[in-house]
C-alpha cells in the first residue's frame, strides 16, 4: 500500500492480486482465535501477531495480560464490500466498490503493533 | 502484516500484470493490451494481445487469481452468515480463552488473564451480537433502517386512508 502526505490520499492498489491478498488477510482475521496469537519474545517464532490490534502494549502481551485481535465483524464487512456480496454497497454498474473497500482495509489494518522496538 | 507476501506468481513485466488484471475484470484482450500501456495500432494490438495472453507467466497469474478466488482462502457469504449466527447464539459462558483448542475461540474479541498467588481469573469480550445481526441482515439483502422506514410509511399510508385526520399527541 502506498502512503503519501496528508494532503494527498494514498493511491490504493485495487488490482485483482491486491484485492485477493486483502481478502485472504481478512479471512485469517475472522478465522483465527485470539488464543492462537503467540508472543514468544522472538519474531521468528511468533504466530499470528499481525492480527493484533495496534494498541497492545508489548510488555502486557508478553505477560499474557491482554489479547485483542482485529475486529472480525468489521473484517467481514470489508470483505463483503470487496467481494461484492452486499447489494447496497455495489457501484451503479453492479461492480464491487473496490476503491471504498481498499480504503476501509487500509484504515482497518492501520499501523500494526511494534512488538520488538 | 502478511498482506505484502504473495502466494500468486506475478508476471515480471508490470505492463504484463496490468494486462492480466484488465483481462481478469473482463476487458476484451485488445482493449486490455492498449490500456496496459502498449503503444501500437489496434490491429497490431489484437495480434500481440493474443500472444501475451498465452505467455506462461501471464497464464499462471490469471489461473492463480481465478482459482484462489474460488477456494477456501477467502470468506464465502455462507461462512459469514454462519459465523454471525454463532455470535448471536453462543453464550459467553461457553468461551474459554485459556484453551487454544476451544471450537468457539474465534468468537472471542479480546481477553485478559490475571494471575495471582491464590489463582487466576480472566475477563472476556465476545464479538458484538447486535453488530452480527446487522451484518447478517445486510448480507441477507435486508436494510434494517430502510425496512423500518418502509414500515413507518406503510403504517402512515394505511392510517391516512382510514381517517381524514391523523391522530396527534395533544387533546
Amino acid at each position: 500500500m502506498n502512503t503519501t502526505d496528508e494532503n494527498h490520499p494514498p493511491a490504493l492498489d485495487t488490482s485483482p492480486a491486491a484485492i485477493l491478498k486483502m481478502r485472504e488477510f481478512l479471512a485469517r482475521v475472522v478465522r483465527t482465535a485470539p488464543a492462537a496469537i503467540k508472543i514468544t519474545g522472538n519474531p521468528e517464532t511468533d504466530e499470528n501477531t499481525d492480527l493484533l490490534t495496534a494498541n497492545v502494549d508489548p510488555e502486557d502481551k508478553a505477560d499474557g495480560v491482554l489479547y485483542a485481535s482485529l475486529c472480525k465483524l468489521t473484517a467481514m464487512e470489508i470483505d463483503s464490500i470487496l467481494a461484492g456480496h452486499t447489494p447496497g454497497d455495489l457501484l451503479p454498474d453492479g461492480q464491487p466498490d473496490l476503491e471504498r473497500g481498499a480504503l476501509m482495509f487500509s484504515q482497518f489494518v492501520g499501523n500494526p503493533p511494534n512488538l520488538y522496538p | 502484516m502478511n498482506v505484502a507476501e504473495s502466494s500468486v506468481p506475478l508476471p515480471k513485466e508490470p505492463r504484463h500484470q496490468r494486462f492480466a488484471d484488465l483481462v481478469l475484470i473482463g476487458k476484451p484482450l485488445v482493449d486490455a493490451y492498449l490500456e496496459a500501456g502498449f503503444k501500437c495500432s489496434r490491429a497490431t494490438a489484437n495480434a500481440n494481445a493474443k500472444k501475451l495472453r498465452k505467455r506462461a507467466d501471464v497464464e499462471a497469474y490469471i489461473r492463480a487469481i481465478q482459482s484462489k478466488a474460488a477456494d477456501d482462502s477467502t470468506l464465502s457469504v455462507n461462512e459469514i452468515l454462519r459465523y454471525c449466527a454463532r455470535v448471536v447464539r453462543t453464550p459467553i459462558t461457553k468461551l474459554d480463552p485459556r484453551n487454544p483448542e476451544d471450537e468457539n475461540g474465534d468468537l472471542i474479541k479480546s481477553y485478559s488473564i490475571n494471575e495471582t498467588e491464590t489463582g487466576s481469573s480472566f475477563r472476556i469480550e465476545k464479538q458484538d451480537p447486535f453488530k452480527a445481526i446487522d451484518t447478517h441482515l445486510t448480507l441477507s439483502g435486508h436494510n434494517p433502517e430502510a425496512d423500518a422506514m418502509a414500515g413507518l410509511v406503510s403504517a402512515l399510508t394505511l392510517l391516512s386512508s382510514k381517517s381524514t385526520t391523523l391522530p396527534t399527541d395533544r387533546m
